[in-house]
């Protein structure tokens, strides 16, 4: 599942992640609480549970921190395998710090995916 | 006459007065003679200028002081009093330095005043240096956004449409992805630029350590170029240590970049104490910088050469020059073109923040 405010992002990681065949659905939400609401309504849409998320940080309303925040209060079960905080700026310390303190996403690339960072990101956790 | 003279005895009578004692006493002649100084100004007694004549009595040495002097109409004054033991008791000598006084209080109003203009006018300018340095951090930091989608659309051409173009239409996306690819770079190294020093605490660290690590890193560069290094004995100081690794990293990178191709590459990293603080210094002989440019080559984006001939983004030395007065040091440049550069910056002996 991509996670993204910019439709430019989701239109090109979707693109990488399909041209990778990396994924066998892609979903893409806009906002942090679509996303929540989706991974909520897990019974409504089976078999299309995400196991790998890419979340942006920088979004209105709930932002990506926002979002880990009520994701983390999700059942167990509604949950999935990998969350990944994707970062606008390349090597900001204050963010990757706090993808370290918080927890919950297992790790941070920098945008825009790429084939490579999605093999890695796979290989390492998936 | 412009000192005031009296005379009191020992039963602190006035004796003797003169005409500019009057005038300064605000009292005839006639109101104070035989009068006690009790009598004229009552609690005089519990003040300094009655200690000293007191003392002036009692031992019979001469002494002298300034005395703030309330006239009995309620204006203020200011007398020097010299005071020497007389037969009849002490004599009083009386000099007015009110408008001596008054010119020292406005001389020290002013400073007062002034200083606390240059302290405001101060924290104005640091408040608007924050804003600026906020300013770019923010812009840096958005306009890589678009940068990017700039550029995945144009992958994303490439891929799906290059069956499509001709050769013209091909070199015109690839010189679209050059400019865009040296935006990124520009935008970026700009909100690096912004983010120099922000929260960072000073660390000791021993400098000579700190170059050799350097050079250890730059050492597939320094092979190719075949340059030889001389380093000096360099202190342990409180520094940022991430920006000065970056600081000596640029400046040892400008040498091995403008090196001349004719000539074998030999560089010098020296310190020096001064004052309260180390000069370090960065010399080669390089092909040098024409002196009408030494300014112009510590501000950001600026550059001296075509980008076919020396690659570079004009920032290395503005991130030196940011580093350096981080620190509260200075950087500058003395070069002859064609002999060689010395970059020279001081650092000062910092406080920890450990």
């Amino acid at each position: 599942m991509l996670v993204d405010d910019n439709a430019d992002d989701n239109f090109f990681h979707a693109r990488v992640i399909r041209k990778n065949d990396s994924a066998n659905v892609i979903i893409t939400q806009q906002t942090g609480k679509d996303a929540i609401n989706y991974l909520k309504h897990k019974s409504q849409h089976e078999g299309q549970h995400p196991d790998l998320i890419f979340l942006d940080i920088n979004m209105p309303a709930m932002n990506g921190w926002e979002f880990l925040k009520e994701y983390e209060k999700l059942d167990q079960d509604l949950q999935c395998k990998v969350v990944i905080v994707m970062l606008t700026s390349s090597d900001n310390p204050e963010d990757k710090e706090r993808v370290r303190v918080q927890g919950v996403a297992l790790d941070f690339r920098s945008k825009p995916l790429t084939k490579e960072m999605l093999d890695e990101v796979i290989d390492l956790y998936c | 006459m412009i000192e005031g003279i009296q005379i009191i005895n020992p039963k602190w009578q006035y004796v003797y007065v003169n005409d500019t004692l009057t005038e300064h006493g605000k009292y005839s002649r006639k109101e104070l003679i035989g009068y006690t100084m009790m009598d004229k100004y009552p609690g005089i007694e519990h003040t300094e200028v009655f200690a000293h004549i007191k003392k002036c009595m009692l031992e019979g040495q001469p002494h002298q002081m300034v005395n703030e002097f309330d006239f009995p109409n309620g204006s203020k004054g200011y007398f020097e009093l010299r005071m020497q033991p007389v037969l009849e008791g002490v004599l009083v000598l009386s000099f007015d330095v009110t408008a001596q006084k008054q010119a020292e209080k406005y001389l020290k109003d002013t400073n007062v005043m002034l200083d606390e203009m240059v302290k405001q006018r101060t924290a104005a300018l640091e408040l608007k240096n924050k804003e600026l340095e906020q300013f770019a951090y923010i812009a840096s930091h958005d306009l890589q956004e678009p940068l990017r989608t700039v550029s995945n659309y144009i992958q994303v051409f490439e891929e799906d449409y290059v069956d499509q173009l001709d050769e013209e239409a091909l070199s015109y996306l690839k010189s679209m992805a050059k400019a865009n690819n040296r935006m990124t770079t520009l935008v970026r190294s700009l909100l690096d630029y912004s983010r120099l020093g922000r929260d960072k605490k000073l660390t000791r660290v021993d400098i000579g350590q700190l170059v050799s690590e350097v050079l250890s890193d730059l050492q597939n560069a320094i092979k190719v170029s075949g340059a030889t290094f001389k380093i000096g004995i360099l202190p342990i100081l409180n520094v940022y240590e991430t920006e000065i690794r970056q600081l000596f990293q640029n400046l040892i990178i400008n040498a091995l970049k403008f090196r001349k191709q004719d000539e074998s590459l030999s560089v010098e990293i020296m310190a020096e104490p001064i004052n309260d603080s180390w000069r370090f210094s960065v010399c080669d002989n390089g092909i040098g910088i024409a002196e009408e440019h030494f300014d112009r080559i510590f501000q950001i984006f600026q550059r001296l050469h075509l980008e076919d001939a020396y690659e570079g983004n004009g920032i290395g030395l503005a991130y030196c020059k940011k580093i350096v007065e981080l620190h509260q040091g200075l950087i500058s440049v003395t070069s002859t073109l064609g002999k060689g550069s010395t970059f020279m910056f001081t650092v000062p002996n910092l406080k920890s923040d450990e």
